[in-house]
């Protein structure tokens, strides 16, 4: 049962140990920015995740998702916090009639003309005055909706740029973003494909001892990617490069690397030349240097 | 989806819980043995979606491997409750056949149940020893040592087997990883 150390172990001790502490995802095992480490940390966790897909799948009791909605404290299908406006019954457009019409008055008797014929004369006007009444009220109303829609129109309007504008630049931003996905996914297939060949570059001759590095190369051989932390800036006038040390033939320069303190680099590449025997970066005195002339800091070695 | 429920709009977690509630439900059942306490413990788990969704990091893990660690780790935290406040009843309740249920086939994907399938085969390939440590820290939530003091086992004897078993599991289900990812 004797195995030889990994230096997978550890990341997947911390993803068994993560089940013992809570629920959060690990973290990796490697310093924070290790890819590698994160890479693996990952997979460990999505392998931890599958387990109970074996299980079949149980129904939840009806209503299940009702009482979850209902818990929230908020009505279903209403966004909590939403202030939308509640619909304000509208007056009806024609006014309510204000009292029944009166039944006819019985004609006068002919031979007893008194206070009938004034009776008969007040009820048309006070029909008029209501009349008018309701129609210089309706009149204000659909005034009042006639503006409000306006308004309501106006605004739109410009929401409606607004969120053109903001599709617009979404469009733009995923175009980024898709492109950059494409690559980071291209390298994380490549970091993790199982037959990936992984060259970790030392510290050579003690100039950059926090210096580390990790190179992966693709079963091609053709496609590479090279990750490289804690590079001090190179001083004035010098400069990092990567060179391809080859069984036979002089060494090949494979581009210059810009150090910033902090910052993590990475390169990579689908051209790769054959015969590799080692991967060196110096320090050199000039960036057009045809051959390494100054001293190693980072070595893969064979 | 969890950017929507971290915009607290309530129709997003009724879509994630159609979504993952019944493998999740199975999940808490295998863990508690109970479907009373499985459908508290379900429903905590999304609670807490609701309330942190936040906090969730696309980078560290799957939306559904983020919610089956949630929902773990609350029916691990009741086994654990019961076991101390009922210490008398607990071979009975382990022994309790869980409960029929119907399985939601209707609405299951083939993707879903090619997916069982697949884990289900790979567990199986295991060997019995490696399949028992990881079930034992996964279902009953024991630590290596605890697992290594119940199984009468060195402690290195179980964190190796561990480490062979979660290897063979994350070569094996390649596939079903990257679709994750």
């Amino acid at each position: 049962m004797s195995q030889e150390p990994n230096p997978e172990d550890p990341t997947i001790l911390a993803a068994i140990a993560s089940l013992e502490q809570g629920a959060d995802p690990i973290a990796p095992s490697g310093p924070r920015g290790d890819e590698t480490a994160e890479t693996l940390a990952r997979l460990y966790t999505e392998v931890l995740g599958l387990i109970p897909s074996e299980l079949e799948p149980v129904a939840p009791s009806p209503g299940a998702r009702e009482r979850l909605l209902a818990a929230l404290g908020t009505a279903p299908g209403v966004r909590a916090g939403d202030s939308r406006p509640v619909p304000v019954a509208s007056p009806s457009p024609v006014p309510a009639p204000i009292a029944s019409a009166p039944e006819p008055a019985p004609p006068a008797p002919r031979l007893a003309p008194g206070p009938l014929p004034r009776r008969r004369s007040r009820w048309p006007l006070a029909l008029a005055a209501a009349l008018a009444l309701a129609f210089a009220g309706t009149s204000a109303w659909l005034w009042q909706i006639r503006q409000q829609q306006s308004a309501e129109i106006a605004a739109l309007r410009q929401e409606l740029a607004a969120q053109r504008q903001i599709a617009t630049k979404a469009g733009l931003d995923g175009q980024q973003a898709r492109t950059e996905m494409e690559r980071m996914r291209s390298q994380f297939a490549l970091v993790t494909s199982p037959a990936v060949e992984v060259r970790p570059l030392r510290p050579a001759g003690g100039l950059q001892p926090n210096a580390r590095g990790m190179l992966f190369v693709a079963p091609d051989h053709q496609h590479w990617y090279l990750s490289l932390e804690g590079l001090q800036p190179a001083p004035e006038g010098e400069i990092y490069k990567l060179w391809w040390v080859l069984e036979q033939g002089a060494p090949i320069d494979a581009g210059s690397l810009v150090a910033q303190n902090g910052v993590k680099i990475q390169m990579a590449s689908d051209q790769m030349p054959a015969g590799i025997a080692d991967v060196v970066v110096t320090l050199e005195p000039t960036p057009s240097s045809p051959t390494p002339l100054g001293p190693a800091v980072l070595k893969a070695g064979p | 989806m969890l950017r929507l429920v971290a915009e607290r709009r309530p129709e997003a977690l009724g879509a994630l819980h159609d979504r993952h509630a019944p493998q999740l439900l199975a999940l808490a059942r295998r863990i508690l043995s109970g479907a009373g306490e499985a459908e508290d413990t379900v429903q905590d788990a999304f609670l807490h979606v609701w309330n942190h969704a936040a906090r969730y990091d696309p980078s560290r893990s799957s939306v559904s491997t983020w919610l089956v660690l949630l929902t773990r780790s609350r029916a691990i935290d009741r086994l654990r409750h019961r076991q101390v406040v009922d210490r008398v009843h607990e071979s009975a309740r382990r022994d309790m056949p869980a409960e029929a249920h119907a399985s939601p086939e209707g609405t299951e994907s083939v993707f879903i149940r090619e997916r069982r399938e697949r884990v289900r085969r790979e567990l199986d390939n295991l060997p019995p020893e490696q399949r028992q440590v990881l079930e034992m820290a996964f279902y009953q939530g024991l630590t290596q040592s605890e697992i290594a003091a119940r199984a009468d086992l060195p402690l290195g004897t179980v964190k190796t087997r561990t480490l062979l078993a979660m290897k063979k599991l994350r070569s094996a289900l390649r596939t079903e990883i990257r679709q994750l990812l």
